[in-house]
């Protein structure tokens, strides 16, 4: 399916047709995010620049697909010449807004966003942008108690994606995979233990030079001496560091079933037993996510919908033309009614009661007996006194 | 020169055909509020009221269909009234049937017909009671042109064929009438009647019993079948005797 072709495919109605109440969230160098109601739910409208597009098998899978961890894509496709996307709003916080996490909850939510890429790994589908911004931490209600729950963000790039997170085949242009993504969360995970970037440099060719220089960084010794950070968790963490930020993608783990084996075996050490991490988890949400949670919109961001509102006018106009189409019958019915009831009758009418008055049959008995009237009586009189008028009643 | 004469005769014809226009409109509207006014009062039994309006829309309009009908039907419930007062009515009748005779010149719908039948009839009876002699077969047989189900004027024209001896007719008009308006209770009695005249007792007794039998609330079917009864009786027995 090409993009152009997106564009309200298959004639039913987009939802860009029924989008209200915009409010801009967040304009970069290759899109525009903002906060739609569409259908009475909440949504996210991704605007993207014109010319830059996104990965359209990709979506097309993930718009198929329900995965665990990862957002519901609603519809995406190309109006006025822009690609956009629209996914379920996400009600969290992006893990980007959050401070250094301690490690057993680190671990662990990696290890969520591990089981969701595994998923969509097996689709062929590799995220390809892994970075903070994209992994966003929500609170649910589970069984009375609440949990940890990171939602998985925007998949679907074109081009290297965020220079800090980006793997080093990516800057020689390769496409993201099940590998590159790998990397990207041992940056992802170095970032949420210490609350920054590994890698920070000036430019693309810096970053592409960096970062293929990671393996010279020694992380357990950044973790010692800049956090102070347990040493036992340091030793944890190391074979997760050597497994995912090899720069040769061949010496990294071999799939995220593997880098959730390494998760497991990590989280049981550090953790202290099933009970203590979930405490760790609790006061973390309690602390850190849960009051940065909840939508947070400023009535300034208030905007208007970034694309022509032809479909929601041709859609307004048609209700205006239902409305009255139901209207105008209804209108006339209440016009006829009042006219016809309380129309005065007309004079045929009149004459039709007073002839009903007057050949009204009296049925019931009659008040007298009377001698009959014969032929040869003459009795003129009596005939015509005894004789039926039509209002004899 | 005025600017009315300055105007050019278009525009003069115009505006002239415009005010003659309007002046059209009030006037019917005027006529059709005063034949309204009149049909209200008649309505609710003010005659002399609904009269008047009549009379005035008449005035502005002598061939308006419904300011006629409506003084015809007025006229006929006033006689009406008065007949079931048993007062001298022929000369409302006569007014009533002359205002009706009018009515028919201008309206040739059928819609009167039936309200013209029956005015012929009391019109027929009341001349009958001013003139026994006068001939009202004329009228009735009008009455019953205008409307054939006018039992009433086919009872009196029976009753007045049975008078002049034409026996026959009459008791085919009453066989007609009961068989049409089974519950025409007169017809029963006067077609009874003519059997008992005739000394036809079971006939009587046949006709009285079917009439009591359709009607039996009315009294005096059911009192001329008792009658009938007892004469057949009593013939019974006095043959065994």
């Amino acid at each position: 399916m090409s993009l152009s072709t997106l564009d309200n495919p298959s004639g039913k109605p987009s939802v860009l047709d029924s989008m209200t109440d915009c409010y801009l969230l967040h304009s970069g160098g290759e899109s525009s995010i903002y906060k739609v109601s569409a259908d009475g739910r909440d949504c996210v409208l991704k605007w993207y620049k014109p010319g830059i597009s996104f990965d359209k098998d990709v979506l097309e899978t993930l718009e198929n697909s329900r995965i665990s961890n990862l957002y519901r894509v609603v519809e995406f496709g190309e109006r006025d010449g822009s690609a956009y996307l629209v996914y379920d709003f996400v009600d969290g916080v992006p893990s980007n807004n959050l401070n250094r996490m301690p490690v057993p909850v680190a671990l662990q939510a990696l290890r969520y966003v591990a089981f969701a890429l595994g998923r969509t790994s097996k689709l062929d589908v590799s995220h390809g942008d892994l970075h903070p911004s994209n992994v966003i931490f929500t609170v649910v209600e589970k069984d009375g108690s609440r949990e940890l729950f990171p939602v998985l963000i925007d998949f679907g790039i074109v081009g290297p994606g965020a220079l800090a997170y980006a793997a080093p085949e990516r800057f020689l242009g390769k496409q993201p995979s099940e590998k590159s993504d790998l990397f990207s969360l041992g940056l992802l995970l170095y970032r949420w233990i210490s609350g920054s970037d590994l890698i920070e440099a000036n430019g693309y060719d810096d970053f592409a030079s960096k970062v293929t220089a990671v393996g010279e960084v020694n992380i357990s010794e950044k973790l010692y001496l800049g956090l102070n950070l347990d040493p036992e968790f340091i030793s944890v963490l190391e074979p997760l560091w050597q497994g995912l930020l090899a720069t040769d993608p061949e010496n990294r783990v071999e799939d995220f079933d593997e880098l959730d084996e390494l998760l497991e075996i990590a989280i049981g050490k550090v953790s202290g037993g099933e009970i203590a991490l979930m405490s760790g988890i609790q006061k973390f949400l309690q602390q850190e996510v849960l009051p940065k949670t909840g939508t947070k919109v400023s009535s300034a961001a208030k905007c208007d919908l970034p694309y022509a509102v032809c479909g929601a006018l041709q859609k307004k106009r048609m209700n205006k033309v239902i409305l009255f189409v139901i209207l105008v019958p209804i209108f006339l019915l209440v016009a006829l009614g009042l006219y016809f009831g309380t129309k005065r009758p007309d004079i045929d009418a009149t004459g039709e009661m007073l002839l009903k008055q007057s050949r009204s049959l009296n049925v019931d008995a009659a008040d007298s007996v009377s001698e009959p009237v014969t032929a040869d009586s003459a009795q003129i009189k009596e005939m015509l006194q005894n004789l039926p008028i039509p209002a004899s009643e | 020169m005025s600017i009315w004469d300055r105007k050019s005769p278009k525009i003069r014809n115009f505006l002239l055909k415009i005010v003659a226009a309007a002046a059209m409109v009030c006037f019917c509207a005027c006529v059709d509020e005063d034949v309204a006014r009149g049909n209200d009062a008649l309505r609710i039994g003010d005659y002399d009221r609904a009269i008047a309006n009549f009379n005035k829309a008449l005035d502005q309009q002598p061939a308006h269909r419904n300011a006629r009908y409506g003084l015809a039907l007025s006229y006929y419930a006033v006689a009406e009234n008065e007949e079931k007062l048993n007062g001298p009515t022929f000369k409302l009748w006569e007014r009533t049937t002359q205002e009706f005779e009018i009515l028919s010149r201008v309206d040739s719908s059928g819609k009167i017909d039936a309200n013209y039948s029956t005015c012929l009839f009391y019109l027929a009876k009341a001349t009958m009671e001013q003139h026994r002699k006068a001939n009202v077969l004329p009228l009735l047989d009008q009455s019953i042109q205008l409307d054939s189900l006018n039992f009433f004027s086919y009872n009196l024209k029976a009753l007045i064929l049975a008078r002049q001896g034409r026996v026959d007719e009459a008791k085919n008009i009453f066989i007609y009438v009961v068989t049409k308006e089974p519950k025409f209770a007169s017809a029963y009695v006067n077609l009874g009647n003519i059997y008992w005249e005739e000394g036809d007792v079971e006939s009587a007794w046949d006709i009285w019993s079917m009439g009591h039998e359709a009607l039996p609330k009315d009294r005096a079917l059911a009192h001329w079948t008792k009658v009938a009864e007892d004469s057949l009786k009593a013939k019974i027995l006095s043959e065994e005797l």
